[in-house]
């Protein structure tokens, strides 16, 4: 997980950043931090008055620039659906996860379309619909990506069913 | 990228660990979840996770 403050690349469960010694931030629904939460808390102080517009667009600008590196390798957000690149032979079994995780882009992209109007036009008022966006995304990419692990998982079980049968036969 | 095979789909997971930050160990994740009530709002999620926490208690109560 990075510090969005300072970009440092730290170890998970830190309650603060090893390099710039700044707490990484944590509040309700989050139980740890991650980049979200570490966003999400900057908005509010930003509202409150506690944090500098400055700092605000420099932790927007380092989570930006880890959906750059998504992007790089998964392409644009919306380009093309993920379940749309499924194989045929996955479709049954993982799209119902890759639905849920192409919602979550979806709000990812609003998200990130809200925050611009902060950064660059200013307005303010985007920042709290920009917040509920961001919790979206993160509801949604964590249950799309929990349903394909519990796939993943079945897979793991009904293969080792197939080995198990296999040496029963012999 | 397409999502041809079982590595695909672990990639992909891996690197929705690493946009938002997530501890990629997805059972601390999921029970973090479900503590949060962030999942709620999905019947699918809710059986994944008491699947998942059932797991958790069973094999909290078979150690000696």
């Amino acid at each position: 997980m990075i510090c969005l403050e300072c970009g440092h690349d730290g170890r998970y469960g830190s309650p603060d950043c090893s390099q710039c010694g700044l707490p990484l931030r944590v509040a309700p629904p989050h139980v740890e931090p991650n980049h979200l939460s570490q966003l999400q808390v900057a908005i509010d102080e930003y509202l409150e008055g506690t944090l500098e517009r400055d700092r605000l667009l420099q932790i927007i600008e380092r989570f930006e620039e880890r959906v750059g590196e998504f992007e790089q390798r998964w392409g644009g957000l919306m380009e093309t659906l993920l379940k749309d690149r499924l194989a045929e032979g996955l479709r049954q079994n993982y799209e119902a996860a890759t639905v849920e995780i192409d919602r979550s882009l979806a709000s990812l992209v609003d998200a990130l379309s809200l925050l611009q109007e902060f950064s660059e036009d200013g307005n303010e008022e985007a920042l709290l619909p920009a917040r509920e966006q961001l919790l979206a995304f993160f509801r949604l990419a964590c249950g799309g990506c929990a349903l394909v692990l519990h796939e993943l998982e079945l897979e793991q079980l009904r293969q080792i069913r197939v080995g198990n049968s296999a040496d029963f036969s012999l | 990228m397409e999502l041809a095979g079982s590595h695909d789909l672990r990639a992909l997971v891996q690197d929705f660990c690493q946009l938002t930050g997530v501890n990629p160990n997805h059972t601390q994740w999921l029970q973090s979840e479900a503590e949060a009530g962030r999942l709620e709002d999905s019947k699918d999620m809710q059986n994944l996770v008491s699947s998942l926490l059932l797991r958790m208690i069973g094999m909290e109560v078979s150690l000696p």
